[in-house]
């Protein structure tokens, strides 16, 4: 895999889960840790992986479904890979932490959450069925 | 003065080496004894560091050791020793002491002061209940116990977990409970006499975190650090007491040596060991041998020094289970950047009806990464990220140890020198988990069985009876009350290898002070021959 291709990858997963554009050091920290992740993977495996992160654009949404479905484990890590990456930059901070008292926007954020993943499940599933038909 | 060797460096060799150091004599320390790295220090709470600064070196590291759970995951080991800071704790352990394991994931360190560098510093005295089937009493560990205590500094209170935990005279005032805490504590108070009929008591723990100075240490400064830095000095590490002995000229202490087997020569025991570096031999003597390696690697070196690759030991583990579970006021609740990040609470359930006593420890979840929680939830990423941040605050881990009476796993040694662990099938006992979740119910808590996680076997890394203490020891590979190894003259064992059983208290104090008991046999033997 090469550099670029890595960085097209991180900045694909970045965009899909954080909205926003992958800042320099995180691309970087990214392309260094995913060769420790390939270090554990089979080349088929990195492969399939590789393509189907190039031709889907809802990484989020595909990556949902193949957690689900038990498919794509290298996909997954690799998402959280990225989270856990994008979680020591200072300003993620207040993505993840939460500094006021918010109860009922609190809940009523994780009843949309929830809402969300159901449609994102659905959509993925649609995708990764129509991927490996393609692909089969 | 007869030479004593002590090998090892955890909790059983440091509390055995402060027992000799106070009985005149110096004892020579073997230990691999790796260290922790020059790492960052933090100097102020982590939420208010991570607000301002990348804490990329303090999560994840140069080497992304951080992540070695991601990358490993069918590997995984507890957050805090996949730490950068903590990594030291467990480095190599596979490569010094290699492993074949089914049915068990056994969690190894040989660094000084071992895997108490990590614990969660609960520090609790066994009753004559929890030593039923040991051939002591509580009366001959008490004076140790004390002695302990005011060495490390425990904090805790008297409350319904007293009869318990014990002795409260030596203890410092108890932690200050966390918001989540202090709403399990309310409902528990309203319904304590319904709660303790069924045989539920809540309390607070015992801990080795101090809450006031003590021998030159601070008090805890809820930084919500005890993940991220080796150098919190008010959680209690053995490496502080060994630095104390080594500089008071109390005790040699030689790292860099892992050690193979023992051998009598004329009337000398030979300590035969490999030197870290380079795996040459090199050879100690001694009159006395304290063997203090854990008890999986003590029953290791037993079995090498006998050349015996065909008896299987015994090996107990407490079985675990962790059981997530929220709070609903608390959900969108702000964060609480100073609470403390292990133990609040503790609970003890006696059941005549399931013929057990079960503790377990409920945990305020504020220490982890906030990414760790990540794949904790069955939603998708953008969501998962939602809940870390609206949700968790409203999380707490109960973490549910049960006693052990028979071995979970046997332990040999292979041909080519390498330990063979094999576990038992574990069962779920699922009547008695719907109970605790309906006790939480009752303080508030909401959870359901489907989420409760069975930590593997070797997970709740409290191994024990291996070479199990007797008043009549019958076998090669049991020991007396004394500690010493039948059939073996000077070779003593004095870590949770001697335990017969395992209650579902938290052993860490008990191995201590009982190895302070066989110490003082020992320097009183020494001191009568001399």
């Amino acid at each position: 895999m090469t550099e670029k291709m890595q960085f097209d990858e991180a900045e694909k997963i970045y965009r899909s889960i954080f909205r926003a554009e992958i800042p320099e050091v995180i691309r970087r920290r990214y392309q260094e840790s995913t060769d420790l992740l390939h270090q554990s993977c089979s080349q088929e495996e990195i492969a399939e992986c590789e393509a189907l992160l190039k031709s889907v654009r809802d990484v989020e949404a595909v990556e949902y479904a193949a957690r689900f479905v038990g498919k794509f484990p290298l996909l997954s890590k690799k998402v959280k890979l990225l989270v856990w990456l994008a979680s020591t930059l200072p300003e993620q901070f207040d993505v993840f932490v939460n500094r006021t008292n918010r109860p009922i926007y609190g809940k009523f954020v994780l009843i949309l959450a929830g809402c969300a993943s159901a449609l994102k499940l659905i959509k993925g599933i649609m995708v990764v069925m129509m991927w490996r038909r393609k692909h089969a | 003065m007869p030479k004593v060797i002590i090998v090892g460096s955890g909790v059983a060799a440091t509390a055995a080496a402060l027992e000799f150091a106070d009985q005149g004599i110096k004892p020579l320390m073997i230990d691999v004894g790796l260290q922790p790295g020059d790492d960052e220090v933090v100097e102020k709470n982590f939420y208010d560091y991570a607000q301002e600064n990348d804490t990329f070196d303090l999560l994840i590291g140069k080497s992304y050791d951080g992540l070695y759970n991601v990358v490993n995951a069918d590997k995984a080991v507890p957050a805090k020793l996949a730490a950068p800071q903590f990594r030291f704790v467990t480095r190599d352990a596979e490569k010094i002491s290699p492993r074949m394991e089914e049915r068990f994931s056994s969690i190894q360190s040989f660094a000084k002061g071992g895997l108490a560098n990590a614990w969660g510093a609960g520090l609790y005295e066994y009753n004559d209940d929890d030593l039923a089937g040991f051939p002591i009493k509580h009366a001959e560990l008490a004076p140790f116990y004390s002695k302990l205590a005011r060495e490390i500094g425990i904090s805790g209170t008297d409350d319904d977990l007293t009869p318990f935990w014990g002795d409260v005279s030596y203890l410092h005032p108890p932690l200050k409970l966390s918001k989540n805490a202090q709403i399990l504590v309310d409902h528990y108070r309203r319904k304590r006499s319904r709660l303790n009929r069924q045989g539920f008591f809540l309390g607070r723990p015992r801990l080795g975190v101090l809450t006031q100075e003590h021998n030159g240490r601070p008090a805890c400064a809820y930084d919500n650090l005890e993940f991220w830095s080796t150098r919190l000095l008010s959680i209690y590490s053995p490496r502080f007491t060994l630095d104390r002995l080594i500089k008071e000229g109390k005790l040699d202490y030689k790292s860099g040596y892992v050690v193979q087997s023992w051998q009598h020569d004329d009337n000398e025991i030979k300590v035969q060991a490999i030197t870290l570096t380079d795996n040459s031999p090199v050879a100690f003597t001694c009159d006395k041998l304290v063997v203090a390696a854990g008890a999986i690697n003590s029953a290791k070196i037993a079995l090498a020094s006998r050349h015996d690759t065909t008896t299987r030991l015994g090996l107990m583990d407490n079985g675990a289970y962790q059981i997530p579970f929220f709070l609903m006021p608390r959900i969108g609740a702000e964060l609480e950047r100073d609470a403390f990040g292990l133990t609040q609470l503790n609970v003890v359930y006696e059941s005549a009806e399931l013929n057990q006593r079960l503790q377990a420890s409920i945990l305020e979840i504020t220490g982890p990464a906030r990414a760790e929680f990540f794949s904790y939830f069955p939603l998708a990423a953008r969501s998962s990220i939602k809940l870390i941040k609206y949700f968790l605050p409203s999380m707490m881990v109960m973490q549910l140890f049960l006693p052990e009476f028979k071995n979970c796993a046997d332990l040999s040694l292979a041909e080519n020198g390498s330990l063979v662990i094999k576990g038992r099938e574990k069962r779920t006992d699922r009547k008695l988990l719907r109970r605790i979740v309906r006790f939480l119910g009752k303080l508030g808590g909401v959870t359901h069985p489907a989420l409760i996680v069975d930590v593997k076997y070797g997970h709740s890394i409290h191994y024990a009876g291996t070479l199990p203490m007797s008043d009549n020891p019958q076998s090669d590979y049991q020991c007396d009350r004394s500690g010493r190894l039948h059939g073996e003259t000077g070779v003593y064992v004095v870590d949770g290898a001697l335990f017969p059983a395992l209650p579902a208290k938290n052993y860490s104090l008990t191995v201590m002070a009982n190895a302070m008991r066989i110490c003082a046999g020992i320097a009183q033997e020494i001191k009568s021959k001399s």
